[in-house]
């Protein structure tokens, strides 16, 4: 219980690492030296010390309401609670965030919440699917029970499902095939964009949550073999950013086939897999 | 506390009628070669997120209003760079039809940044200028 909490405690402080982190790798494969590891940090104080401004009330109750969603999924999750509980308040989180960038009058922010309506609508199926092959693997949604007295890795049950995790993280993490919903330079920061200071940087705090739950699944693959869930967690961090800084970003319908088209015939193949064996 | 207070600065660059000389030099600085992200500086595009406005080429009628909402959407502490020659005192561009003002008639400039076209060497030096005061504009908050 107490290994629980504390984990709860330092997912914000690995998730800053993770951030820095890809600032640095990012650079570093473009040939640049890179900002150092403690820039989201100085980005973090540089949000809080400027002046408080916002567009209407609602907008910042959405906010608010998206980090309370996101850390509840961490808490849930280092609790060992029931995935499908997980996946439902993630979602939620992801809702609220869409309902704040559609409360401003913004084109920009409108035309964001509409793509990071379609992410959603790209990513949540595909995620429902992979809990589920969890669920008719293990017998059982509960993470203590996924979790405890096993002799051999998820993985080995779950290969496909595993892959078509990482294509779910890939599209998750916002980097270049896939940052449609906040593309730079045609929707200036999509859902973002009407936030300022610290009502952004509440969104920062909030992918500070939401990167480190991702790759914690992955560990989750590898249970009884720790260091091995890690050590494929952080080859895969570093496998998205390779993909982030070689490709361009594609289109919603792109986002769409990728999901669908690659995604869920991985998990089907998986289901069927285990249906038969 | 004070150290980490102005390492993150994000930039707005808005080209007010230039001939794209000054951009093709400012945006040399975010490249390998000079790379000003090692000093956490940031295009971001959005004037919500700006700490520092950077202003290429001379104002014109159009660009005018353009200039005065940016800076207004802007939360404060900020500070403003005007780029080039054009902006800081319209050189080639004086006594054109469409050219309307100054930058400082419209808003407060904190840094002059010379040059036709600017060079990436003196617009990371005012930058630099443009980010002590700004850190000065922060702690007197």
């Amino acid at each position: 219980m107490i290994l629980n909490i504390v984990l709860i405690l330092i997912t914000p402080l690995i998730g800053l690492l993770l951030m820095g982190l890809d600032r640095k790798i990012s650079a570093r494969m473009q040939n640049r030296k890179g900002p150092p590891l403690a820039q989201p940090l100085y980005d973090l104080i540089k949000l809080f010390s400027k002046k408080e401004e916002y567009v209407n009330t609602s907008t910042i109750v959405f906010a608010l309401t998206h980090l309370i969603f996101m850390v509840a999924t961490v808490v849930l999750f280092f609790l060992l609670q029931d995935l499908i509980v997980i996946f439902f308040t993630l979602t939620l989180s992801i809702v609220f965030l869409i309902l704040g960038g559609f409360s401003t009058r913004s084109p920009y922010s409108y035309l964001g919440s509409h793509r990071e309506l379609m992410q959603l609508l790209a990513i949540e199926t595909l995620f429902l699917m992979i809990i589920v092959t969890i669920g008719v693997s293990e017998g059982s949604f509960s993470l203590e029970d996924i979790i405890a007295g096993r002799s051999y890795p998820l993985f080995f049950t779950l290969p496909l499902s595993f892959a078509a995790l990482f294509l779910v993280v890939i599209v998750k993490m916002g980097k270049p095939p896939f940052d449609i919903p906040s593309a730079h330079s045609e929707v200036v920061q999509g859902p973002y964009t009407e936030y300022s200071g610290r009502w952004y940087a509440v969104f920062q705090i909030s992918k500070m949550f939401e990167v480190p739950f991702f790759f914690a699944i992955f560990v989750v693959f590898f249970m009884p073999f720790l260091l091995v869930g890690l050590i494929v967690a952080a080859f895969l961090f570093f496998l998205s950013l390779l993909v982030g800084n070689t490709t361009s970003r594609t289109t919603y319908k792109g986002m769409l086939k990728f999901t669908y088209l690659y995604g869920i015939p991985l998990v089907l193949v998986n289901l069927a897999g285990l249906m038969l064996l | 506390m004070n150290k980490a207070l102005a390492r993150s600065p994000w930039f707005l660059h808005y080209d007010a009628g230039g001939c794209n000389g000054c951009d093709i030099e400012l945006l040399a600085c975010l490249t390998p070669r000079y790379d000003v992200e090692r000093f956490g500086i940031v295009n971001k595009g959005n004037p919500k997120l700006a700490d520092i406005l950077l202003v290429v080429g001379p104002i014109t009628r159009k660009s005018k209003p353009v200039i005065e909402n940016l800076y207004g959407q802007m939360p404060d502490p900020k500070v403003v760079v005007a780029v080039g020659s054009c902006c800081v005192e319209r050189g080639i561009f004086d006594g054109c039809y469409g050219v309307e003002c100054l930058l400082d008639e419209i808003i407060p400039v904190d840094v002059y940044i010379p040059g036709c076209a600017a060079r990436p060497g003196t617009i990371i030096e005012g930058i630099k200028k443009a980010i002590d005061l700004w850190r000065a504009k922060i702690e007197g908050h």
